[in-house]
């Protein structure tokens, strides 16, 4: 029954599509973990991205290009506050973006009471997770570009690099004249403008906001990100690695769903891929988790 | 409608609006098991505007869905001597030791959506997760024929849904449906999770018609993943939550849902409370099942309508009036 209809084009769409908010997700969480940072922040950064841009359209019938630029410039916000904290207070990435996470999900509650808002949104909002007319789903088309840019960025350009510089060793990249409070500021401003990115997209694709819509794409984001930590780089954290560890998650749920593997199973299947993705990094030396930095 | 009896004519001109009521209200403690789930909130807001409408102040504890901060706020809200305690679907168990402290307190107890009403639960107030399960169930059936093949999304992590599923179990052997794929459902997004689940689920088997769900989030979700794929199969419901009712308003792939008459379980509950406050004889440990009925695209409240009425009865002018006669409150 299963084999025919796995390797059609409509199955490969369905994969995208599903692809396309984890690794938006997944490329944020790519960037910080460059440096050696984390962001724990990203799941409840989404979901009151999310729960913001649902009340704005629906409570205030605010257009959709306002919702993205007043979300935007929130997330960053938030990406520029978890910066400060981590580089200017000295609070570890860990306990900074826990901290800021809690605090994000208690926003989102409070906006609406802890109510989903399920009605309301623009069209062109859910357009942004519908067919594009280009035959393909708006949501891989963004997703697309947004790694687009984020593999050029950190591939061709002195950001990236200086990134990369202060991934492997921080003190050498301060006495090469690079900031690294200022390029792990903006590492975590990238993770959370992703985190927004996410939170629209999902919101657009559920036609609704939840109060925790994100959380659920915390450890499939990290999983991925390891994966391609693991595989492709030999240890380094890097956007086309992440591309292929995000599709072999999204591949993996789409095939045991196909042949009937229960859902808890799908659950010890990422957990088990997390845990072997990351003793391989650490294993190629490349990463110390949660072991601080060398 | 208007809620508190104040100003809203009708029995107010029979009785004086001075004389006072021999029930002294001062504060009802609600210990919430997470405000962001919508049926809690339910309960919990109708608990709210009972108390509110007969001038009873209102703690809330929202647990956030964590058995540690219930346990302490149920004790926090017997340390703070409030008169009387609604528990909406905080499982008694987690509780214990603050049902104790209660029943020495002299603080009734009384439960909404707790599934039984253990010593120190006056009355709990619940779905009737077979029957309504067996009454979403019939429903499937007038649109899936026999024989058909469907699939279904369930959570095992409560008894209230564990329940759901194993009714549906045997109506799909009663009326001879094929269940060909069953989906876990990851907390706490059950409608992303079903979206995407639906998605391949029907990409492998394009010949499912139905899909029965046992939760109204992931039915919104299995509905949006059948219109992705353009399938022609129907998706059902349970409960009656607003996201339920805007999907069955649309005529999309939301067929129909089971509402339960959580309001008016939730007027119920202030009424027992006030009658064991009064001192009238109630027996204790009762279970009283909340009533359940199909909603569909014939019978779904118009937007801006609110909840589905359950049992059709203005029970806010039921319970008002009735308070009013009573015990003069309001």
């Amino acid at each position: 029954m299963v084999p025919e209809r796995f390797p059609t084009l409509s199955n490969l769409e369905i994969v995208l599509e599903a692809a396309a908010v984890p690794l938006v997700f997944s490329l944020g969480v790519t960037i910080v973990m460059v440096m050696e940072d984390f962001d724990l922040s990203i799941g409840a950064n989404a979901s009151l991205m999310g729960m913001i841009a649902a009340t704005l359209m629906a409570e205030q019938g605010v257009s959709t290009v306002f919702v993205l630029l007043i979300v935007a410039a929130i997330s960053l916000l938030i990406g520029l506050v978890n910066g400060l904290v981590t580089t200017r207070l000295g609070v570890s990435a860990f306990i900074a973006t826990l901290g800021m996470s809690t605090i994000l999900a208690g926003l989102t509650f409070a906006i609406n009471s802890g109510a989903n808002v399920y009605e309301g949104l623009s069209g062109s909002f859910v357009q942004l997770s519908r067919m594009s007319s280009l035959g393909v789903n708006t949501a891989i088309l963004i997703a697309g570009g947004f790694c687009g840019i984020c593999w050029f960025v950190m591939a061709a350009t002195r950001l990236g690099h200086n990134m990369y510089a202060i991934g492997s060793n921080p003190t050498a990249a301060r006495y090469s004249g690079i900031s690294v409070p200022l390029h792990r500021t903006i590492g975590f401003l990238i993770a959370a403008f992703s985190s927004g990115l996410a939170g629209i997209l999902l919101t657009a694709r559920s036609e609704s906001a939840y109060i925790h819509a994100g959380e659920t794409f915390l450890i499939p984001s990290y999983t991925a990100a390891f994966i391609g930590a693991a595989t492709f780089t030999s240890g380094l954290f890097n956007v086309p690695g992440t591309l292929v560890g995000v599709l072999l998650v999204a591949i993996l749920f789409n095939g045991m769903t196909m042949v009937g593997v229960e859902g808890y199973v799908q659950n010890i299947v990422t957990g088990t891929i997390l845990i072997g993705a990351i003793a391989l990094t650490v294993r190629q030396g490349r990463f110390q988790f949660l072991g601080g930095r060398r | 409608m208007c809620l508190a009896v104040s100003g809203c004519g009708g029995t107010d001109t029979e009785t004086p609006a001075q004389e006072e009521s021999d029930l002294q209200l001062n504060v009802l403690g609600i210990l919430s098991l997470g405000e962001s789930l919508e049926g809690v909130n339910r309960l919990t807001s109708a608990t709210r505007e009972a108390a509110e409408a007969i001038g009873w102040d209102v703690r809330l504890v929202d647990a956030q869905g964590d058995p540690s901060k219930a346990a302490t706020g149920m004790r926090s809200l017997v340390q703070q001597g409030v008169d009387a305690i609604v528990d909406a679907a905080v499982e008694p168990s987690i509780i214990a030791q603050g049902l104790t402290e209660a029943r020495e307190a002299g603080i009734p107890v009384v439960g909404l959506s707790l599934g039984s009403a253990p010593e120190g639960i006056v009355a709990d107030f619940a779905h009737d997760d077979q029957g309504n399960t067996a009454l979403i169930d019939d429903e499937l059936a007038r649109l899936v024929p026999r024989g058909s093949d469907v699939a279904a999304t369930r959570f095992l992590g409560l008894q209230a849904t564990e329940k759901r599923y194993e009714q549906f179990r045997l109506d799909a052997e009663k009326y001879g449906w094929n269940v060909v794929a069953v989906h876990d459902l990851t907390p706490p997004d059950f409608g992303t999770d079903a979206q995407t689940w639906t998605q391949s689920m029907l990409t492998a088997n394009p010949g499912v018609a139905g899909v029965w769900t046992g939760s109204d989030p992931a039915a919104a979700g299995v509905a949006r993943g059948i219109a992705a794929v353009r399938s022609d199969a129907i998706v059902v419901g349970f409960n009656g939550d607003m996201d339920a009712l805007a999907a069955i308003r649309s005529g999309g792939p939301f067929k129909a849902t089971v509402a339960a008459g959580l309001e008016e379980g939730a007027w119920g509950a202030v009424d027992v409370l006030l009658q064991v406050l009064a001192g009238e004889p109630v027996e204790s440990g009762q279970q009283i099942g909340l009533p359940g009925a199909i909603v569909t695209e014939e019978n779904v409240p118009a937007e801006g309508e609110g909840y589905f009425n359950v049992s059709g009865e203005d029970y806010v002018k039921k319970y008002t009036a009735l308070w009013k006669q009573k015990y003069n409150l309001g």
